[in-house]
């Protein structure tokens, strides 16, 4: 039986080479892998160097800004850079849309700045030549145009017989297109695979702290992905009666898979659960700050009560008795009202993503490409989710940097006002960012279904080779 | 070698092969003759299992082809009408590849070169792609095949047709020397000729029936010719 295989692989290589499909195919993964591992990994480091550039401007800028009042200071502001990973060389999923800085300033949290797809020309759009692009969309195409004609051409010709009187049998056949399809396929895409492993490790990003489990999880997910791939080639070629109806009914799965699926599923889930124009976005979180959450308790009432109650509890009538600065616990108490707020119109918002993701997620039954997207940006922490995670603990620091500025105006400025300075000893006070990479359990659950398309898909694949493998005729 | 008994196979309503009982013993080569649609592919489909017979049984080398098609086929070497090879391989590469598939040792092509030689294949052609290669070289590299997998049986499917006299005059050598080393020889032919001149004995099919079995050694050219066209004659008064 191996000895069977061994003679099938060979031949199947030689004819695939000779007829020049192998050399073409290799030269170009060889030729877009090459461009794609030295771009990624250049702009991971480039990125990582100006992040750390700016981060020691903006902090020298911060500790020696000298006297100044805080309030003041908590305007100013200043910026938290998301770390960009070895991985994101791999795979940039969201990061480019999503953004990769935050300015974190008083009574406001923003969406992260830096969006790469801004500046983006057409052609990037299209095409973004990351590693993990090429093995979401080249190297499947690689996959079928070796692999569509290993069975179909057997059936067409009359070969089929000839193997099929020297005494090899269906099984032995199937099991023989098999290794050569994966090891015609390794052989082309190998180039592609090179430039996975080689775009995050010629880059100097960060690394996270199960970046093995990650590592190993990419490198499962995407053999199982190729391999649904050549599964549902060779069963098109069991299928299908000649090789160009073989190849005709692969490449409709690809456009379906790579492209129609994918943007159906995208607009689908965005027409049943829109998410809010920016602009309404921002203005219900400007008017649930004038006029409170219900629209009945506007700015000027909350303030009238708090003033109240900072009276009462310090057993006052005046604000000039206090022996604080109501002004500072004022702001204090509008950023906490104000992240109130925040933390439920970006709760929506994200809820709203996560109802677009779920309603999507059915679609990657119809494209392994969606769900392979889904579990590649998952794994290589470049999805929407990690990206929460960042913005998370750069809106926890914000918060704890305004509160301290507020803080140390009410509680340090005594009577001076806005004519308060602080200085140096309370910049310093203020902790750096430091944004600590999760682990994949932090970000939420595995997407199981995604991996269970995959899994369905290379089964599919073989149910239809084995099922028209079994209905040739050699008579 | 070779054994059917009431071997009979029918297509919906039609019978393609009706009864046909008939051995080939090693050594020997029998000829089927009949007209298209006689019924001489059905029973050469049915010794391969790729048929299942609807009557009757089949053995080769006591395997029943309908009971063991793939036990079967590691007896047989067989020859189609249109032998297809794999295009961008040399002759030497499939000769090489049929040979792992059929089972046979490791072997390298110096040592399967001389099977191409005893097929009638020059060395220098054994070395081009098959793509470039004429009918009749295509059937060498199956008959160098079925040299080197040293089958008991040979079922040869309208060898001689659309080669040249000499193609056809080697193949006829080939064939010969095949049968002297023991093998059983069965197969299906228009050619009137190169069956008088090769077989041991002629079985005339008509209609899926074996109407005449007869000893071509026995009687001249004209005499075998004279019998098969008085069968087809017959069917056409029929």
């Amino acid at each position: 039986m191996i000895r069977r295989i061994a003679a099938i692989v060979t031949t199947d290589f030689r004819e695939a080479w000779r007829d020049r499909r192998v050399p073409l195919l290799f030269a170009l993964c060889l030729l877009l892998a090459t461009i794609s591992a030295f771009t990624a990994a250049d702009r991971v480091t480039q990125y990582e160097a100006a992040r750390v550039q700016a981060e020691t401007t903006e902090q020298a800028t911060w500790v020696e800004q000298g006297e100044a009042n805080p309030h003041t200071v908590a305007h100013y502001g200043h910026y938290a850079f998301r770390p960009m990973t070895a991985l994101t060389g791999f795979d940039r999923g969201l990061t480019a849309s999503l953004g990769s800085a935050i300015w974190m300033e008083g009574h406001y949290q923003t969406p992260a700045k830096n969006r790469e797809a801004e500046t983006m020309v057409d052609a990037q759009r299209f095409a973004d030549l990351t590693p993990a692009w090429l093995l979401q969309i080249v190297a499947p195409l690689a996959i079928i145009l070796i692999g569509f004609p290993l069975l179909a051409r057997e059936r067409e010709t009359g070969l089929w017989r000839m193997l099929s009187a020297s005494g090899i049998g269906r099984g032995t056949l199937l099991a023989g297109k098999t290794a050569s399809i994966g090891l015609l396929s390794l052989f082309v895409i190998s180039p592609l695979i090179v430039a996975a492993f080689a775009a995050p490790l010629l880059s100097d990003g960060a690394a996270y702290a199960d970046q093995g489990v990650r590592v190993f999880g990419l490198a499962g997910t995407y053999l199982l992905y190729l391999a649904a791939f050549g599964a549902m080639t060779l069963g098109a070629s069991a299928l299908a009666t000649s090789s160009a109806r073989a190849l005709g009914i692969m490449l409709s799965i690809w456009i379906l898979a790579v492209v129609v699926v994918p943007r159906l599923a995208a607009n689908a889930a965005d027409l049943a659960a829109p998410a809010p124009e920016p602009a309404k976005f921002w203005q219900q979180v400007a008017e649930e700050r004038e006029n409170g959450v219900d629209g009945h308790n506007p700015r000027s009432e909350r303030s009238q009560e708090f003033r109240q109650k900072v009276l009462d509890e310090y057993g006052v009538e005046t604000v000039e008795e206090l022996p604080v600065n109501i002004v500072g616990l004022s702001m204090q108490a509008d950023e906490e009202f104000g992240n109130q707020i925040y933390d439920r119109q970006f709760g929506r918002l994200y809820g709203t993503y996560a109802e677009q993701r779920a309603l999507a997620r059915p679609a990657a039954f119809a494209s392994p490409t969606l769900a392979m997207r889904e579990l590649s940006a998952l794994l290589a922490g470049s999805d929407e989710r990690h990206h929460r995670h960042f913005a998370a603990a750069a809106e926890a620091h914000r918060r704890v940097t305004i509160r301290l500025l507020n803080e140390d105006f009410a509680y340090n400025s005594s009577g001076a006002g806005f004519g308060y300075m602080a200085d140096r000893e309370l910049w310093e006070q203020v902790p750096l960012f430091s944004y600590e990479l999760p682990r994949l359990r932090d970000v939420g659950n595995f997407p199981l279904g995604a991996l269970l398309a995959l899994v369905l898909w290379i089964v599919l694949g073989f149910a239809a080779a084995v099922f028209g493998i079994r209905r040739w005729s050699a008579a | 070698m070779i054994e059917t008994n009431n071997l009979t196979k029918r297509f919906g309503g039609q019978t393609a092969l009706n009864g046909l009982t008939i051995t080939v013993e090693p050594g020997e080569i029998v000829c089927l003759l009949g007209a298209n649609g006689a019924g001489k592919t059905t029973t050469l489909n049915l010794l391969l299992g790729y048929l299942q017979p609807d009557e009757g049984r089949a053995e080769v080398c006591g395997i029943r082809p309908d009971e063991d098609a793939t036990g079967a086929r590691r007896h047989i070497a067989y020859v189609p009408e249109m032998v297809t090879l794999y295009p961008n391989l040399t002759g030497i590469e499939n000769l090489t590849f049929f040979h792992a598939l059929g089972g046979g040792a490791k072997t390298s092509h110096d040592e399967l070169a001389p099977h191409l030689d005893a097929a009638g294949l020059p060395r220098e052609a054994a070395g081009r792609r098959v793509s470039g290669y004429s009918k009749g070289m295509r059937q060498k590299v199956a008959l160098a095949a079925a040299f080197a997998r040293q089958a008991k049986v040979w079922l040869l499917d309208e060898p001689f047709s659309g080669l040249d006299p000499h193609a056809a005059a080697e193949l006829s050598a080939a064939l010969r020397q095949a049968a002297q080393s023991g093998v059983a020889i069965l197969m299906a032919s228009h050619d009137l000729f190169r069956t008088r001149e090769l077989a041991t004995r002629a079985g005339i099919l008509r209609e899926g029936e074996l109407v005449e079995l007869l000893d071509p050694t026995t009687i001249d050219h004209a005499g075998l010719e004279r019998i098969y066209i008085e069968h087809m004659t017959d069917k056409a008064a029929a």
